[in-house]
């Protein structure tokens, strides 16, 4: 009974998500599409950074790539559901080849490799002017507005949908034991390297996809916009204002950053890297348990936080 | 021929210098804390930039201005970092705790320095003495002067950590916190005392940075990777060790830059880094 209620909020939540998209005024649906975009790389990121307790600050470069091969794709005449399917393979290739070596580091070092693999992202996005049209970008026909959006809305239902049945199940926990403890975990049976490559896998694919999606809706593409700090820190720090112990967290975290982001820009030109940094400072302060407002905040929401500790 | 190779060698011995002041300031406080500091870069490129308006303004001698940007600095980094920011690091998250703070404060720094300074900005000037050999400009008098700076910089640097009691105590901290205490030294008033004087030792070389080159706000990550990966390839405590891996990056981007490109030459340092974290184990923490 409980799954089939389940169900049924997704269905409506879906219904609801897309009648939002498709009939509110352009500024209206354009925030939520990027409050949808946003959730998929915040939920994405928390299968790693979240569940896996690391620090992953070069995810925005798989949603960096899967937007650059989906627009390079696209001005080849591939079909628009081709290039979000090229998207998320080049993400989920580039993420197989990489595993081999960042899953084996943890904590600090696997921090400072992520932030390494960011930093080269954007200077060859940059400099390969041949295929990224370097600093000036990539500019593409204009698509039917609906395609993206429904893509969009489409893929958060998925990523939702695949995240909270992943929480719950015995993957979910065995990464989280090794998040917390790997030694404990190990001596448990659970194998922590090839359990770290799925979910850097699995994150890094649904990132690509989400990138896929994201020139066919803005036309445009630069190395600022693909790998920019906002893509880089944005998912970080969603999951950890918003907390990656269930579902909701990563999606509340990404709403409230986007719109918290929103409502500095249109005021204060050049306010989203302030507005990022500090958000970053008060998620630190959160790891370290100092700052409680949030988690005093979340006994008034009325979602089960603590089912997947629980089980 | 041979003298465009010289001229690329001392330039990038001189950039490689004042990389590795930076790194000595970055290496203070992981090899005694094991704490990245990503601010690290922020505060060389503030300081850079705040020494080139002064400089502008008061036409300030560069050894004065290295000297007042490095204490300016390691007085602001002393107010930013109270104790109790250090007792939050004794705990078992304290690694994520300090990273995400410094790279936290490091995005609301590079916030304000765009506002104030839009545009890149340089103190190099027409003016400059230049040693030629046969027409080619070799090395500019500043840049002498800065590289003279760092080297004296890494020597005071080794001398304060094998002679001195805070030294001994900064060599010690690998230890453990509570062996620290045991020995008589507060962890929590010596870990401010070595990010304010590791920063200062940033702010310095950034002052130094503003006076040889041209720096924007947007380069702060940048130097960042290049002092962090200078640091780690140093290993430890040891200033010259740093200071040679320095002037070897220097070159190297150098080279880079003659052979590839300008471009692509801020590839390097993160490239680096990653390759040495890969393959070798536990260098941070």
């Amino acid at each position: 009974m409980r799954q089939l209620g389940g169900i049924a909020l997704w269905i409506f939540g879906t219904a609801l998500l897309a009648w939002g998209l498709l009939f509110l005024a352009p500024y209206g649906s354009l925030l939520l599409w990027s409050v949808c975009q946003q959730s998929v790389l915040a939920l994405s990121y928390s299968f790693l950074g979240g569940m896996g307790g690391e620090v992953h600050l070069g995810h925005g470069v798989f949603f960096g790539l899967g937007a650059y091969a989906s627009a390079i794709f696209f001005q080849a005449g591939c079909p628009c559901w081709g290039c979000v399917l090229a998207a998320g393979t080049s993400g989920v290739m580039l993420s197989m080849g990489l595993a081999r070596f960042l899953v084996r580091l943890r904590g600090m070092e696997f921090a400072v490799c992520s932030l390494c693999l960011a930093l080269p992202a954007s200077i060859l996005g940059k400099n390969l002017e041949g295929l990224t049209g370097g600093v000036a970008g990539i500019s593409l026909p204009t698509t039917p507005m609906e395609i993206p959006y429904v893509c969009s809305v489409l893929l958060l239902a998925g990523t939702v949908r695949i995240h909270s049945r992943l929480i719950a199940s015995s993957w979910g926990r065995a990464l989280r034991a090794v998040g917390m403890d790997p030694l404990a975990a190990s001596h448990l049976g659970v194998n922590a390297q090839s359990l770290r490559s799925q979910a850097l896998v699995a994150g890094s694919g649904l990132a690509s996809l989400a990138g896929g999606i994201y020139p066919l809706q803005s036309c445009y593409l630069s190395p600022d916009s693909a790998f920019g700090m906002e893509v880089l820190l944005g998912p970080v720090v969603a999951v950890l204002l918003g907390g990656s112990k269930s579902t909701w967290g990563p999606l509340l975290g990404a709403a409230g950053m986007v719109l918290v982001q929103e409502i500095i820009l249109t005021r204060f030109q050049g306010g989203t890297l302030l507005a990022l940094g500090l958000f970053m400072m008060a998620s630190g302060l959160i790891v370290s348990g100092e700052l409680k407002v949030w988690s005093s905040l979340k006994r008034f929401v009325p979602f089960n936080h603590s089912r997947a500790d629980a089980s | 021929m041979m003298l465009v190779y010289l001229q690329l060698l001392l330039q990038g011995l001189a950039t490689g210098a004042l990389y590795g002041v930076v790194a000595l300031g970055m290496q203070l406080i992981l090899g005694s804390t094991g704490k990245v500091h990503l601010g690290v870069g922020q505060i060389a490129v503030l300081s850079a930039l705040t020494s080139v308006s002064l400089a502008g303004w008061h036409g300030l001698a560069l050894p004065w201005a290295a000297l007042g940007g490095g204490f300016l600095a390691g007085f602001f980094s002393y107010l930013l970092h109270p104790p109790g920011l250090w007792r939050l690091l004794s705990s078992e998250q304290g690694e994520r705790v300090f990273l995400l703070l410094t790279l936290g404060g490091s995005l609301c720094l590079e916030a304000v320095a765009q506002w104030i300074w839009p545009l890149p900005v340089t103190a190099l000037s027409g003016r400059t003495r230049m040693f030629q050999v046969a027409g080619i400009p070799l090395f500019s008098n500043t840049k002498a002067l800065a590289f003279l700076l760092c080297l004296a910089l890494a020597l005071a640097l080794l001398g304060l950590l094998g002679f001195t009691r805070k030294g001994k105590a900064l060599r010690a901290w690998n230890m453990g916190c509570e062996e620290l205490r045991l020995v008589g030294v507060d962890p929590q008033s010596l870990g401010r005392w070595v990010s304010s004087v590791g920063l200062g030792i940033v702010g310095l070389g950034g002052v130094l940075l503003g006076a040889t080159q041209v720096v924007s706000p947007q380069d702060a990550l940048g130097y960042t990777m290049r002092a962090l990966c200078l640091a780690v390839l140093g290993g430890g405590l040891r200033p010259l060790r740093t200071m040679g891996f320095g002037w070897a990056m220097g070159v190297g981007e150098a080279a880079v830059s003659h052979w590839l490109g300008a471009q692509w030459h801020p590839v390097l340092a993160p490239g680096l880094l990653l390759v040495v974290l890969c393959s070798r184990r536990k260098l941070l923490g």
